[in-house]
């Protein structure tokens, strides 16, 4: 009955390892993964927002200060503030549909101003099985105190939202589950 | 030119003997009355096809009259040559194909006289041709501005011949064409009546039906008559104005004045019409071209002459019944700005479809999706694509629950998203993740191009893949064999990066822009000489190392080479 679904992850830097996508419960078969040039990145995401055809579409910026992409010609392409346009047009894409855009960034990456989004959740690491998630900013003023978790058996309890679930307002779950599901 | 039999031969599908073809030829269907032909009248063509080609456009309100076929050195003495055709305005002001430029210019002051090739419309009239072989198998083609499609039998697949004459009205009409249309019983008469019957308002074309054919025919002016313009000059003057005039002539007597031409002329007067047609055949892979006369620059004039090409190569493919899964975009620069930057003639690119495509808005987002980083290398004189692969085009049923939700995940338009992406950023860059079986964590995960999308199983097939393995039970099998099945990093580096010094407690790795020192490690497995098949011939012991900082955590992989004894950083976990 009807099309399944699809999700898109933008990835510039040719890292994304496929055991941990299948070991994660993540359909590859339905994961179209995009590996654009640093400066095709914003093109190819605003087509991917535009088709308004995947159900999630991840765009990773947090790996290009780890790997070193391909194509990597000017440092500016990194740089979070020229994202602020892109970000409210992928924004006004994706309005009244039913995609989701997921953007992976750097918390101690410099930026000028803050990226317009609706949902800003942080993630750190503060120890070797601790994970420290705070809601900085929701578009609704849901934010409250910061959630430790513990990261030896996260990834299960996420998917499942059994670990968030009797944190957070119910209308968001579905919203976190996707986004960490991702974002860790 | 064929035969009338051998015309008809071509739209029975079996094979006839010679005693079947005899009794076809006896019954009331095969005789010349049950034909209908449909002519299309393209009198504006020339006029349309030269302006195309103005750079700045021009303003098609204003009076145009073409020459067909002017030599290049004869445009600047064209005031004696004859007019081949005129747009609706200057025919307004009185202007008519067959004055001299002279002639036209008393009539119209600001007449603007352009000149065209004549192969330029051949050809556009064969690209015409073959966009209507989608309303008959056979059209032919009559220079310089009549298409004829042979509709026997064929009506009734559009409803009736009105709604087949607005079909062909309304796919001319996107063409960017302006026709006229006339249905009758053979092609002089259907030609006859498209260029010279009076047309009502709101009315698509004139459908002559066989029992009125005589009585229409007498009422066409004497220019509908298929002779010379020295015996037609005549006739006007001996005051024959319609064929009803002339009709009431003897026709033993009109026919040594009417010349070579009598005898199709007497034909028609009586509602005659056996003129067979000899039907176009299409090349094999349709092309378009637009040319400027003056070179053009930056992206603007391409754009707007793509827009135009795809839409006829649209119109031609859908006529066929096919969709392009290839396509060659060609740009010809200036020779004489591209000898002198030192640069190829022709700029060349290719683009190779995931998936058949065959509508303009489709083809026109693929071919256009690398112009905007294309970086021209002179002036351009000429744009040209072309299909370098065909296949079957396939249509997807709609669905409704797909239409009513928000999701559209039609795969239709995710191939349409995956040509335009490959197109862009190259076809080997996008897929999906698959693991492969080998031990080297480099080797456990490729990207595999998508080659076909699939589309909605039908019940029979989701039958027949419920006894096949489940999609990805391969992967999952690879997944399982792998030493890393458990914890599996979430990022690979590509080259993994050589560390220095000694990997212990407490030492220095830079990771990225971020220097960490290690607080954790943890053996995670060995690999004995393995691919030894492959020459490599490997032995790694893999560790997983805790690293901090004051940012924080991050946990990575490390491998250490024993046979060079040297250490590196493979992948990270978080």
């Amino acid at each position: 009955m009807g099309v399944e679904a699809w999700c898109a992850f933008v990835d510039p830097t040719q890292s994304l390892f496929a055991p941990a996508i299948a070991a994660a419960g993540v359909d590859a078969q339905r994961l179209l993964v995009v590996q654009p040039t640093l400066e095709a990145m914003d093109r190819v995401a605003v087509k991917l927002a535009e088709a308004q055809i995947f159900s999630v579409v991840v765009v990773d910026l947090v790996s290009t200060q780890w790997f070193e992409p391909e194509g990597r010609s000017d440092v500016s392409t990194l740089a979070l503030s020229r994202w602020v346009k892109i970000v409210r047009r992928l924004s006004l894409s994706i309005q009244g549909t039913a995609t989701q855009i997921v953007l992976l960034t750097d918390l101690t990456a410099h930026r000028a101003l803050p990226l317009p989004v609706a949902l800003r959740l942080e993630l750190q690491r503060t120890s070797q099985d601790r994970l420290r998630l705070t809601v900085a900013k929701d578009k609704l003023g849901r934010t409250r105190a910061p959630i430790s978790l513990d990261t030896t058996n996260l990834l299960p309890e996420v998917y499942t939202g059994r670990s968030l679930r009797g944190n957070l307002e119910p209308k968001s779950t579905r919203k976190f589950d996707s986004t960490l599901a991702i974002a860790s | 030119m064929p035969s009338q039999n051998s015309v008809s031969s071509q739209n029975s599908a079996p094979a006839l003997t010679p005693v079947d073809q005899a009794s076809v030829a006896l019954t009331p269907a095969a005789t010349a009355g049950a034909r209908r032909i449909v002519a299309v009248v393209l009198s504006e063509l020339p006029c349309e096809l030269a302006v195309a080609e103005l750079q700045p456009p021009f303003d098609k309100s204003l009076p145009i009259a073409v020459i067909v076929g002017a030599k290049p050195e004869e445009r600047e003495l064209a005031q004696s040559l004859p007019i081949s055709a005129v747009n609706s305005k200057a025919r307004s002001f009185g202007v008519r194909p067959g004055q001299t430029i002279a002639e036209a210019c008393a009539w119209v002051a600001h007449l603007k006289v352009l000149s065209i090739a004549e192969s330029r419309l051949d050809y556009a009239l064969e690209r015409v041709a073959e966009c209507l072989l989608q309303f008959s198998p056979i059209v032919a083609i009559g220079a310089p501005d009549t298409l004829w499609l042979d509709v026997t039998g064929t009506t009734a697949l559009f409803g009736d011949e009105e709604e087949l004459v607005k079909r062909i009205r309304s796919c001319l009409a996107e063409l960017g064409h302006f026709s006229r249309i006339a249905i009758s019983r053979g092609p002089i008469l259907a030609r006859a009546f498209a260029r010279w019957g009076s047309l009502s308002r709101g009315q698509a074309g004139i459908i002559v039906p066989e029992s009125e054919t005589l009585k229409r025919v007498q009422q066409l002016p004497i220019q509908a008559l298929p002779v010379s313009a020295d015996v037609m000059q005549w006739l006007a003057q001996l005051g024959l104005l319609q064929l009803a005039d002339l009709a009431r002539i003897d026709p033993a007597k009109a026919a040594s004045r009417l010349g070579e031409s009598a005898s199709p002329a007497l034909d028609m007067l009586q509602g005659r019409d056996l003129q067979p047609l000899t039907a176009y055949v299409p090349a094999a892979l349709p092309h378009e071209q637009i040319q400027w006369d003056e070179p053009c620059s930056g992206n603007e004039p391409i754009l707007f002459a793509l827009k135009l090409i795809t839409t006829r190569i649209a119109a031609r493919l859908e006529a066929r019944g096919l969709a392009a899964s290839g396509l060659t975009l060609n740009i010809r620069y200036d020779a004489v700005v591209a000898r002198f930057n030192e640069t190829e003639p022709c700029l060349t690119l290719d683009y190779t479809l995931v998936e058949p495509l065959f509508r303009a808005d489709e083809l026109w987002r693929i071919l256009t999706a690398r112009l905007g980083k294309l970086r021209l290398m002179a002036p351009y004189v000429e744009v040209r694509v072309a299909v370098s692969g065909l296949a079957l085009a396939t249509t997807r049923q709609l669905e409704l629950i797909n239409a009513a939700s928000k999701l559209n995940a039609d795969p239709e338009r995710l191939s349409v998203l995956i040509n335009e992406l490959a197109a862009d950023i190259g076809n080997d860059r996008l897929g999906t993740l698959t693991t492969g079986n080998s031990h080297l964590p480099e080797k456990h995960s490729s990207l595999r191009p998508i080659t076909k999308l699939g589309t909605a199983a039908s019940e029979k097939s989701r039958v027949r893949s419920r006894r096949k393995p489940a999609p990805g039970a391969m992967e999952q099998l690879n997944l399982q064999r792998s030493a890393f099945s458990k914890h599996p990093p979430n990022r690979l580096f590509n080259n993994p990066r050589l560390l220095r010094g000694p990997i212990k407690k407490g030492a220095l790795i830079s990771v990225g822009t971020s220097l960490y020192s290690v607080e954790s490690m943890e053996f995670e497995c060995r690999l004995e000489r393995i691919e030894w098949w492959s020459g490599s011939n490997l032995s790694r012991d893999y560790w997983r190392v805790g690293l901090s900082n004051k940012s924080g955590y991050l946990n990575a992989l490390v491998y250490f080479n024993r046979d060079t004894e040297e250490c590196f950083l493979q992948a990270l976990y978080d």
